[in-house]
């Protein structure tokens, strides 16, 4: 439980950007698939519907959030894609079968959401410098807002940790950090690497948060939510799953005729077999003589 | 490593594109270096001594918040697989440390009540979701009416 009054405090102004529709979106639609692989590696039925459920929402809100914004919509299609071949899956039939289909798609899904949002994975490229080589400074800018001063370590005062701490990261060494070939994208300004040190502010309502998880209901409840959501948007999710549907009637056609056209030219083959065989009616006429 | 547990882990980043797996990695660490440093093992041991897994997913929510906290540019997609990570590695800790038996049911609890958690604090909760589509719906202009009258004008 401490971690979590820590983390709050932690999370505290980046929450405040990923409240947009389609952050929201994002969000379900990966729990979503997360569950649903937990759900297939643990045999839980349950979590697999759960999981495709919020693939389907965040999927179906990624759609509506991306009618104005552009490409997140199609990554919430795509994700949803996965939500609604695992929602079926689980439903239609039980054990492994579910889970390899809910998990192959799962990966399409996966990627694709990841692939359309290039700008997103240049800003994680860039937040990798800081998980890389962050854990001494981690520890530095953590240790005023878990209530830990140590009195042999280097950690700064809690009136000096309102301020980001952006000089130990902006200034370290790049050259040991993973960074993905082949992006082929500028890396994004220092600015968007500055840590949000944690503020005396974040951690003075650790009563009202501790609350708040008090008297939070279970986890079921809470994901049966994502249910009621589903069933208050029908029209939401009809759209997802029609284009879903047609996405993958579109794959289904795809293969059926790449399919038909190997059995008619082995069909072919096989029928045109003696026609192979040289023809030479001068020796028939040979010997008929 | 459970077995359990690492199949969960391979899956997981099995959903991920390939070049984000190494970013994975490193926040996993970053988030295994809060776990075991000096300065925060007092609260590993209290979170890892814990046998409810909702509880111990609580824990673990709170500390995939702190890495998230240190490197808020980290899109969801690398920051929610993370937690998965950091969840298997302590409850891999546990179990070699005899605290708990991790099963699948087991996993499986800790799993929701993580990302129920993760979930509330970054507000992606049903409520929060439906104000934002039926305000999204209602900014959207209507479908737009046949207009016959700038026919007409246009066939005089």
């Amino acid at each position: 439980m401490a971690w979590i009054v820590t983390g709050v405090a932690a999370i505290g102004t980046a929450v405040g950007t990923a409240a947009t529709i389609a952050a929201v979106a994002t969000v379900v639609a990966e729990v979503g698939v997360i569950l649903t692989v937990v759900g297939a590696v643990t045999d839980d039925k349950d979590l697999m519907k759960i999981g495709g459920m919020m693939t389907l929402v965040g999927g179906g809100v990624g759609m509506i959030a991306g009618a104005a914004a552009g490409t997140a919509g199609v990554a919430g299609a795509a994700v949803g894609e996965a939500g609604a071949e695992a929602a079926i899956a689980a439903d239609a039939a039980g054990g492994s079968f579910a889970s390899s289909v809910g998990k192959g798609l799962a990966t399409d899904a996966m990627g694709a959401t990841v692939s359309e949002s290039a700008a997103a994975a240049t800003l994680a490229d860039s937040s990798a410098l800081g998980g890389a080589g962050l854990s001494a400074q981690t520890m530095n800018d953590m240790a005023p807002g878990l209530g830990t001063s140590p009195a042999n370590s280097a950690t700064p005062n809690i009136a000096a940790s309102g301020a980001p701490a952006a000089d130990s990261l902006t200034v370290r060494d790049a050259t040991n950090v993973a960074t993905p070939a082949g992006d082929g994208v500028a890396t994004p300004a220092s600015a968007d690497l500055t840590p949000k040190g944690q503020t005396s502010n974040g951690l003075s309502s650790r009563t009202e948060i501790l609350n708040k998880f008090g008297e939070s209901g279970s986890s079921n409840d809470f994901f049966g939510g994502f249910s009621d959501f589903a069933k208050n948007n029908k029209d939401l999710l009809t759209m997802g799953k029609d284009l879903i549907g047609s996405g993958m009637k579109g794959a289904a056609d795809q293969a059926n005729a790449d399919r038909k056209y190997e059995l008619d030219k082995r069909y072919v083959d096989l029928k045109s077999f003696g026609n192979q065989v040289g023809f030479a009616p001068g020796i028939l006429y040979g010997g008929a003589r | 490593m459970n077995r359990v547990l690492e199949q969960a882990k391979s899956d997981i980043l099995k959903e991920v594109v390939p070049h984000l797996v190494q970013l994975i990695n490193d926040l996993t660490d970053t988030g295994k270096s809060i776990m075991y440093d000096e300065t925060t093992r007092h609260m590993t041991t209290k979170a890892l001594r814990q046998t409810d897994p909702a509880k111990i997913g609580e824990s673990f929510a709170g500390l995939t918040l702190i890495v998230h906290g240190q490197n808020p540019g980290v899109p969801m997609n690398v920051i929610l697989p993370t937690a998965m990570m950091l969840l298997c590695e302590g409850l891999n800790s546990m179990e070699e440390a005899g605290v708990v038996k991790v099963d699948k049911p087991f996993l499986a609890a800790a799993t929701k009540s993580m990302y129920k958690v993760l979930m509330e604090e970054l507000q992606a909760t049903p409520d929060k979701l439906q104000g934002m589509v039926d305000k999204e719906k209602s900014a959207q202009p209507s479908p737009a009416t046949p207009q016959p009258g700038i026919l007409a004008q246009g066939a005089m």
